[in-house]
């Protein structure tokens, strides 16, 4: 079994027919009120709240996860981070320059 | 403290192994570490195993959340390897901070302007969109997401943002410490400068930038531009073959590891920036140097060199620190055992290049302490010596050492003996010995013998393995037949071209009494212990006429290695002397022009010897070693190549003091 169902689901007993679910265009997941709900979030930004063991196991079977830092582009947040910090780096070198030469008018 | 707060900050943030116990690394419980990628940093891993015997390496392919932590484990033949995540942009910026940070240890001095900063760095972010796009198959190989699609990449845009920062901080403290920098050169053998992910070496990427402020400002220099431009698509069109990857391996950071136009274009002109930008910053530099110092400098070196060895040798995590902090091509030697019985490299990538270096500060030391009539008193750098020469001992570098012995002897000979004749009788005996010594050394097999050893090797590695055989079972090889091995037409295709020559040579050359060029290289070849390299080389070095006379591109060995194929095309065999990987890159005429211009350089200072003996000890010594494909032993080639002056007006001084005191 895939491991990052234990990780994220739990550990359950149950020995999940993932294909069976899959064929099967009617299966309804019956909510298990022991389980406490999990978010999961997939690679397109849907977010899905699952309320029983298999549910959630299947979901993650078919690439979800639960770690929204996985959708985060962290190049891109890196790159603007950097970005702003040399923004801000010209703006001082730009005004100690302009107090200087302010200061030597004066 | 920034300094030790960088070294093992990135490695103990990150931390999402909170949740989870980090187990002791086991059979058993390696399922526990496969089955929780990323989950536990590498400072928790490290405490909770600290009697445990593993290896460490960089995944570089990770994501920047996974930075720092482990991803994967494997354990092979009773070895645990743990892979710690690194990726490409972190590393970009954390090792260039460190190396910057090291730079500005420096001390400061007068300022001097580094002007056309813009321009320059434009250009430099333009280069490096190109070398990205170039060696394309190495970073998809060094990162998942890598594309050369530059919309929307961040990856490359984070790269080139932070090439801005480096080059502009690095011109900062360049500007600043301009007068002091030549003095702390010996260091670029301790920081190497190699960046872990990515092809490019730090000191190529900064030296090149200055390089190019030179370039924009001097008319001559633009000119040298234009020529380079017009060899590189010469290089471009006269080739067929592309080759998409090459394993640069331990050359990572000053070799390409494609064979494309981009690529050829890429490193010539990186090339030219990069002499440009050292040679201006020597010239520049040259009468601030302080010999003292810099003499210091490179025995302190080698010493931290060799703890460093040591230290990397005695665990893992100190071998992945210092392999990841001081840019090295490859991971250190992880024991203190030599490679094939005897020589042992440490943290250098080339136990021979790292000998030459051994060799070459302790000849400065001694011919400075000879010159000067003034011995080293200082107990410290006794010490010092001692360290050096145990690590020349450890690199096993016998042309080093021999080189080293004969030049301190002839300096020794020339300022402190002064009867004439017996100059004259000890430069003769040191003459006579030398045969004497290889005959003691080594069995010297007959001059048949000699003259076939070359081609033998070679056909040992060329696919001729269909060859008939006699009725004692040998092969037209074994009864050294040459020539019939390339009358047959299946044989000859995988004869290199180089290979078929020296054959034809060595058979229709004229009984003369002079050695054909065959029996000549075989000859030079063994007593040098050559002949296997060389042989290696000839059976793979398969040109065509013009890229025979005009090379195929700087730092372009992908061509040479794996056009024609060998028994010998994985795993990184390299040329084993400067003067075969530059026929590669430059062709025959460029490797004459090279030679012409030592020649030259020799004939204007003819009357000084310190140079002399300085560019003799390297020269002498590459035309059996590879380290000018290293960029710290290239680096140290063309700072040698340029003291001349340096040494002259030293040298003047010296003969004015004397004439004062007498």
């Amino acid at each position: 079994m895939n491991s990052n169902i234990e990780n994220i689901c739990g550990i359950s007993e149950i020995t999940p027919d993932f294909e069976s679910i899959a064929s099967n265009p009617n299966f309804v997941f019956q909510p298990d009120e022991n389980y406490t709900a999990v978010v999961l979030y997939n690679s397109e930004g849907s977010i899905i709240n699952v309320n029983s063991w298999l549910e959630c196991a299947n979901y993650v079977n078919g690439g979800w996860f639960s770690n929204i830092t996985d959708l985060i582009n962290y190049e891109k947040r890196l790159f603007y981070s950097l970005l702003f910090i040399g923004v801000i780096a010209t703006f001082i070198q730009f005004s100690k320059r302009y107090r200087g030469q302010k200061n030597s008018k004066i | 403290m920034v300094l030790i707060i960088l070294l093992f900050l990135p490695f103990l943030i990150n931390n999402k192994s909170n949740e989870y116990p980090v187990p002791v690394l086991s059979e058993k419980s390696i399922g526990v570490y496969e089955s929780n990628i990323c989950e536990f940093n590498l400072y928790d891993f490290v405490k909770s195993n600290k009697g445990s015997d593993y290896k460490i390496k960089a995944d570089r392919t990770s994501s920047i959340p996974c930075y720092g932590n482990l991803n994967g484990t494997s354990y092979i033949g009773d070895t645990f390897t743990v892979y710690v995540g690194t990726n490409i942009n972190i590393d970009f910026l954390i090792q260039s901070g460190f190396w910057l940070i090291l730079f500005s240890l420096i001390p400061t001095s007068s300022m001097k302007r580094v002007k056309n900063m813009k321009m320059s760095t434009l250009i430099s972010i333009l280069l490096f969109i190109l070398h990205l796009r170039s060696e394309k198959s190495f970073y998809e190989l060094n990162s998942k997401i890598f594309s050369i699609n530059l919309a929307d990449n961040y990856l490359i845009f984070t790269l080139l943002i932070s090439l801005c920062f480096v080059l502009i901080i690095f011109r900062k403290l360049l500007e600043s410490r301009f007068e002091n920098v030549l003095n702390y050169f010996p260091y670029i053998f301790l920081l190497v400068g190699t960046y872990n992910s990515l092809n490019l070496n730090f000191f190529l990427f900064c030296f090149s930038f200055f390089g190019i402020t030179k370039v924009l400002a001097i008319r001559k220099l633009q000119l040298g531009l234009l020529v380079t431009l017009f060899i590189s698509a010469y290089w471009q069109i006269g080739e067929i073959s592309e080759f998409l990857f090459f394993d640069v391996d331990k050359l990572k950071g000053f070799s390409s590891s494609s064979f494309v136009p981009n690529s050829i274009i890429f490193w010539s002109l990186i090339y030219y920036f990069f002499v440009v930008g050292l040679i201006f910053l020597i010239k520049e530099n040259i009468k601030y140097l302080d010999l003292e110092k810099l003499q210091n400098n490179f025995l302190i070196s080698g010493a931290l060199i060799l703890f460093f060895s040591v230290l990397s040798a005695t665990g893992a995590i100190q071998n992945f620190l210092t392999y990841y902090y001081l840019g090295l091509n490859k991971t250190p030697s992880n024991s203190f055992i030599s490679v094939s019985g005897n020589a042992w490299r440490g943290i250098s990538s080339s136990a021979e290049g790292i000998g030459e270096f051994y060799a070459f500060s302790l000849l400065l030391v001694f011919c400075l302490g000879i010159v000067n009539k003034k011995f080293v008193s200082n107990p410290f750098l006794v010490i010092l010596i001692l360290i050096n020469l145990f690590g020349l001992y450890r690199s096993n570098n016998f042309a080093a050492i021999s080189t080293l012995v004969i030049l301190t002897g002839i300096v020794y000979i020339q300022y402190s003996i002064k009867s004439l004749k017996i100059k004259i009788l000890l430069v003769l005996s040191v003459i006579v010995m030398i045969p004497f010594a290889f005959y003691s050394l080594s069995t010297i097999p007959s001059l048949d013998g000699l003259s076939r050893n070359l081609i033998k090797e070679s056909f040992e590695v060329s696919y001729l393995d269909n060859l008939q055989t006699n009725q004692f079972g040998q092969t037209a090889i074994q009864e050294s037949r040459f020539l019939e091995v390339l009358q047959n037409e299946d044989s000859l295709e995988n004869i290199s071209s180089s290979l078929e020559y020296l054959v034809k040579k060595y058979h229709y050359s004229e009984r003369n009494n002079l050695p054909n060029l065959t029996t000549a290289i075989s000859t030079l070849a063994y007593p040098i212990n050559r002949s296997e390299k060389w042989g290696i080389f000839i059976a793979k070095y398969d040109p065509d006429m013009p890229s025979f006379f005009f090379g195929s591109g700087v730092n372009q060995l992908s061509n040479y290695y794996l056009k024609h194929p060998t028994k010998l095309n994985s795993g990184l065999v390299l040329p084993h002397s400067a003067l075969l990987s530059y026929l590669v890159y430059f062709g025959l005429v460029g490797v004459l022009l090279i030679i012409s211009f030592f020649i030259y350089k020799f004939v204007i200072n003819k009357s000084n010897l310190l140079y002399l003996v300085f560019m003799s000890f390297f020269l002498l010594n590459i035309i059996k070693s590879d380290s000018l494909l290293y960029i710290n032993n290239f680096m140290m080639f063309i700072f040698i190549l340029n003291t001349d002056k340096l040494f002259q007006k030293y040298n003047d001084h010296l003969q004015h003091k004397e004439i004062v005191e007498k």
